[in-house]
């Protein structure tokens, strides 16, 4: 199945209920598929090979998405906050691409020859365009759908490719066709350049829900677009909710429409999903984790999990608030050991998962998967005795002190409990005795002052000794990719002065 | 027999699993045997 029959189905079951909103401004199924066949027409006259979209999240976005599903051409989203020498790169090393660009773009193209359109007037002059029937059909889903970089927290970015049997596997495993209400919104403030702005598009397409844009988020804004569209689910990632808790302080949300909350991306800081539960009491929480090469989300925990870890007594039980759920069907997961053997029940070791969802292909490097299909994540998880699956961080980011494996989230949580501390990064720092020693790089709110040794007391008051940190270093910033994930590389670089000691 | 749009489907013989994306008159049939409309519980929505 291709990402083209889903905007298919979509026009002819839901028709002229409206699909996406940006503004003021709305788009019907029925127009957004008519609109992205003219836009598929174009793009195949002209012989494009590839759609790359250089703007911010808006209607032009989803017609960009189909438009490009329709003329069996790839879809390539560029992260609009890289730097323009950056952006003149990735896009010199593009197949035959017309690209998509917002106005407050067009520096980007200074020395560049490349055919281009600005997104406002190429979206109008598609939605103006008569129905429309393609002159050719496809159905072969083993075409690439969409290239997206990867955020690349620790190396140099990479190409990740999904096809489109990747995209609608996890759509038609996971969604009912027309399951949504024809009340149900979803309200999306993750960039086009982010697997979920992708995956929000197919799948709200699929289940019949109404996609609301918000591209320049602020807690204020996400809050005022929840009352006034009466958005039913939203998807943020974890400094989205962080800002929105801290904005509320201790006044609950007053959004009465709003039913579901998902959130992913990134670790979610204890402290913050607690807070938020009692900020939103009526909203089900749901923690979606996933990768890009994976389609986005591989396991999730949902609302009634949240509820349970957060009313029960039982340690293991609340425990679960950290987890990320269970696998969605149709995908597998295993556990293994350094050397490639499935670990028991309980132990930790490499995730690797497989699944008709999963990729693990990238551009110039090829397919990592192995024989059996198993792609590995690069992520440190185990499940604990009743199938729930935690991930402990990053293979790269795990402190190894003493031959002990030390998880810094464990220690962030701690910290981050502290009430003068607003962000922390926990950092393993090349060290003689101990292999790593552990660094605590902290943000504290401002007009505060917090000294070390204190800060060290609070640690060694909730955690064993071996897990203190070394050292405090106190920072005005700590460094993250535009999608909100912590660079630990960068914080060892620029503020620790080492490298990474893996 | 009519096939709605979006519903999906599994052969009791061979495993084959098919979606409905246009809708028409059914049964829908394979390994000479009527499909078996899949009921999947459907998950919270994550995007």
């Amino acid at each position: 199945m291709r990402s083209s029959d889903i905007i298919d189905m979509a026009a002819s079951a839901y028709g002229e209920r409206p699909a996406f909103t940006a503004g003021k401004d709305s788009l019907s199924y029925e127009q957004l598929a008519a609109a992205a066949r003219w836009a598929a027409d174009e793009l195949r006259t002209q012989g494009h090979r590839s759609l790359v979209y250089l703007g911010q999240s808006g209607l032009a976005f989803p017609l960009a998405m189909f438009a490009a599903a329709y003329a069996e051409v790839p879809l390539i989203p560029l992260n609009y906050r890289l730097a323009h020498a950056q952006l003149r790169e990735q896009i010199a090393m593009l197949d035959a691409p017309l690209l998509l660009l917002d106005d407050a773009y067009t520096p980007v193209l200074d020395g560049v020859s490349v055919p281009h359109r600005l997104t406002a007037p190429w979206s109008a002059e598609a939605r103006a365009a008569e129905s429309h029937e393609l002159a050719f059909v496809c159905d072969d889903d083993s075409q690439p759908a969409l290239i997206l970089f990867t955020s690349g927290t620790g190396g140099t970015p990479k190409q990740a490719i999904l096809r489109h049997s990747h995209l609608t596997s996890y759509v038609v495993q996971s969604i009912e066709f027309g399951g949504a209400g024809d009340d149900e919104a979803a309200l999306t403030s993750v960039p086009p350049y982010h697997i979920a702005g992708a995956g929000a598009v197919i799948s709200n397409t699929f289940a019949g829900r109404r996609v609301v844009y918000l591209p320049d988020f602020s807690p204020e804004s996400w809050l005022d677009t929840v009352r006034e569209q009466g958005v039913t689910s939203a998807m943020v990632v974890p400094t989205m909710l962080a800002r929105i808790v801290e904005s509320l302080g201790d006044q609950p949300a007053a959004t009465p429409t709003l039913r579901h909350i998902a959130y992913g991306g990134a670790r979610m800081p204890q402290p913050v999903i607690e807070a938020a539960l009692q900020l939103f009491p009526d909203a089900e929480f749901v923690n979606a984790y996933g990768l890009t090469e994976t389609s986005s989300t591989i396991a999730l925990l949902d609302g009634a999990a949240h509820r349970a870890a957060v009313e029960s007594r039982d340690p293991a039980v609340r425990r679960r608030l950290a987890s990320v759920g269970r696998p969605l069907p149709g995908v597998e997961i295993e556990i293994r050991d350094d050397s490639g053997r499935p670990l028991a029940t309980g132990q930790q070791g490499g995730l690797h998962v497989r699944g008709p969802q999963v990729s693990g292909e990238y551009r110039a490097i090829g397919s990592t998967v192995d024989a059996e299909g198993w792609f590995a994540t690069g992520d440190v998880a185990g499940f604990d005795h009743d199938g729930y699956l935690f991930i402990e961080g990053r293979s790269d980011d795990i402190i190894i002190r003493g031959a002990e494996n030390i998880s810094p989230d464990v220690i962030e949580d701690v910290i981050l409990r502290h009430p003068d501390v607003r962000e922390v990064a926990v950092v393993g720092v090349p060290d003689e005795e101990w292999g790593q020693e552990i660094v605590a790089v902290v943000v504290v709110d401002e007009g505060t002052t917090l000294d070390a040794e204190e800060l060290k007391r609070w640690v060694r008051s909730s955690l064993r000794g071996s897990l203190t940190p070394r050292s405090v270093v106190f920072v005005a910033e700590l460094p993250y990719t535009p999608t909100g994930k912590l660079q630990r590389a960068k914080v060892l670089e620029e503020v620790c002065g080492t490298g990474p000691s893996t | 027999m009519s096939i709605a749009i979006g519903k999906r489907y599994t052969c009791p013989s061979c495993g084959s699993e098919v979606i409905v994306t246009k809708p028409g008159n059914g049964p829908l049939t394979c390994c000479e045997t009527a499909m078996e409309i899949k009921e999947a519980k459907p998950l919270p929505s994550s995007d």
